[in-house]
């Protein structure tokens, strides 16, 4: 099968206060449909400056990313993420959380009761549809992450990326987030 | 030997109450299931005082340490006023001018010709000015305290006027305000606005400035419009920088307005403590030394509140 996500030669250095950084080196990836890739390493390894390369956050200093065969040009709602640091906005209740990626991809072309639905089945998926009207200071830190998770995966994003530590969190689908 | 202490959260929809707060443990190798049903304000950890005795006496306890210091402090003040008093002798006494506050506000919004009017009146007056003077500051300085944030460009070019206006006390400006409003009122009003833009304008920019990239990340990933970034992100996340904005504003507003009535006349606090001044009513001017300050405190707290209800972290 075609690969959906190419990553060839991909660096990226960080200019620091002390000198350049090199965080990552000749990094090559192909990830086709329904994949599931795990990066692995220590802490501080370049697992996150990976995914922000794919999700377009940033951009690589050397190599190409390319996402159904277009260079991935910024972020986008078909690359989703899920934070390492949960990153929900503390003014919403994690059901506004949720539909604010929902409305953006959906909006246009569904209802109301549509979007509901579909915000409150992601919540269903991470186990979280109990706590959808509360606010993210009230919940724990798992459960900030499994909403980050369901922001994401309601969006139906191509290919989502995940940058939590997976120790953060009781996997709610072993399926997608396994390893 | 080690304890096993599984806890599981209850199942929301069997008890909606205890869903909160409340967990479930089983010490497991003592064989003994402990069932910690504690309600959702306590945390188990401090679980314990409640077993304590005497909880009535423990909150009035609490209750007098918190009454009884600033009482003091202000039997404090009032014995120090009424030793200041009885020395000087043209100072009025407590007594004095509690009694003459009691004629004052038995009736403080009587009208008797535009120069004399109730003390109700005065503040309302005042407040009108800042009021005005604020709102305008507000309507510009918000604004621009956002294109400063937003733009870096637009920060270094403003930064040297700002830097340079800001030093200048707003009363220097009354004369600038005579001669353009050519009336005394506007002016008035002029020199709060003056005072006021500064405060808005830095804390609303720095308030932009600070907006976690976090958020802004999630509004790129998400693919938010540019209207809905500043309505869904930047907005909520800069509110409570704006606020503190308008709370230094209307405080520096209230400073400044009793000094710029004093200049200009008409109906207004600070006038009214230059008239009392001409009419040698000292027992007047303290009684408006007080009404200012309480006046001021309500304002502030007033904001404060408002601030606490749209601080959203560690709510
Ligand atoms: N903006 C930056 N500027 C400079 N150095 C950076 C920057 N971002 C990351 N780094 C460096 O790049 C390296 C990789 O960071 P990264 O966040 O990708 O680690 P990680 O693998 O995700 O670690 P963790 O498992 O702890 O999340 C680290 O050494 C970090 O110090
Ligand atoms: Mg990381």
């Amino acid at each position: 099968m075609k690969p959906l996500v190419k990553i060839e030669n991909i660096g990226q250095t960080f200019n620091t206060k002390s000198g350049k950084f090199t965080a990552l080196r000749d990094i090559n990836l192909d990830i086709s449909q329904g994949e599931v890739v795990s990066l692995i390493g220590h802490s501080g390894c370049g697992k996150s400056t990976l995914l922000n390369l794919i999700a377009g956050l940033t951009l690589p200093t050397s190599g190409v990313l390319l996402c159904a065969d277009r260079e991935i040009p910024g972020p986008g709602p078909e690359r989703a993420v899920v934070f390492q640091n949960h990153s929900l906005l503390p003014w919403m209740t994690c059901f506004g959380n949720v539909m604010l990626g929902v409305e953006q991809v959906f909006g246009r072309k569904e209802g109301k009761v549509k979007l509901r639905a579909r915000v409150e089945a992601a919540l269903e998926m991470v186990h979280m549809a109990h706590a959808m009207h509360k606010y993210p200071h009230e919940i724990s830190g798992g459960m900030k992450q499994r909403i980050g998770i369901a922001r994401a995966f309601a969006m139906e994003p191509k290919n989502p990326v995940d940058g939590r530590a997976l120790r953060c969190t009781r996997c709610p689908d072993p399926r997608v987030l396994a390893g | 030997m080690s304890t096993v202490l599984a806890l599981k959260p209850v199942a929301a929809e069997k008890n909606p109450v205890a869903a909160d707060g409340a967990i479930r443990g089983h010490a497991a190798s003592a064989q003994v299931a402990v069932v910690l049903a504690v309600p959702a304000e306590i945390r188990p950890a401090v679980a314990a005082p409640e077993a304590r005795p005497g909880r009535g006496s423990e909150r009035l306890r609490d209750f007098l340490k918190a009454v009884i210091p600033p009482l003091l402090g202000l039997a404090l003040m009032t014995g120090l006023w009424s030793m200041v008093a009885t020395m000087t002798g043209n100072i009025p006494g407590p007594g004095k001018t509690w009694d003459a506050a009691r004629i004052l506000f038995a009736d403080p919004f009587y009208r008797n010709g535009p120069n004399d009017q109730g003390i109700g009146w005065n503040v309302l007056a005042s407040l009108q000015r800042v009021g005005i003077g604020f709102g305008f500051a507000a309507a510009i300085g918000i604004p621009m305290g956002f294109m400063l944030g937003r733009f870096s460009f637009m920060n270094r070019m403003f930064d040297p006027i700002i830097s340079l206006l800001r030093p200048v006390s707003p009363l220097a400006w009354l004369p600038i305000g005579l001669l353009v409003f050519k009336r005394a009122d506007p002016a008035a009003t002029w020199t709060i606005f003056i005072c006021s833009i500064w405060p808005m304008i830095l804390n609303t920019a720095q308030g932009v400035q600070r907006v976690p990239q976090d958020y802004l990340n999630v509004a790129r990933v998400l693919g938010l419009p540019e209207a809905k970034v500043i309505t869904k992100i930047l907005f909520p996340a800069v509110l409570p920088y704006m606020l503190t904005g308008i709370r230094l504003s209307i405080g520096t507003a209230w400073l400044v307005i009793v000094a710029a009535e004093m200049l200009t006349g008409g109906v207004g606090i600070g006038f009214w403590v230059w008239d009392e001044w001409n009419n040698l009513k000292v027992e007047h001017i303290v009684i408006a030394i007080f009404v200012i300050g309480i006046v001021g405190f309500a304002l502030e707290q007033m904001l404060l509140l408002l601030a606490r209800r749209f601080t959203y972290e560690n709510r």
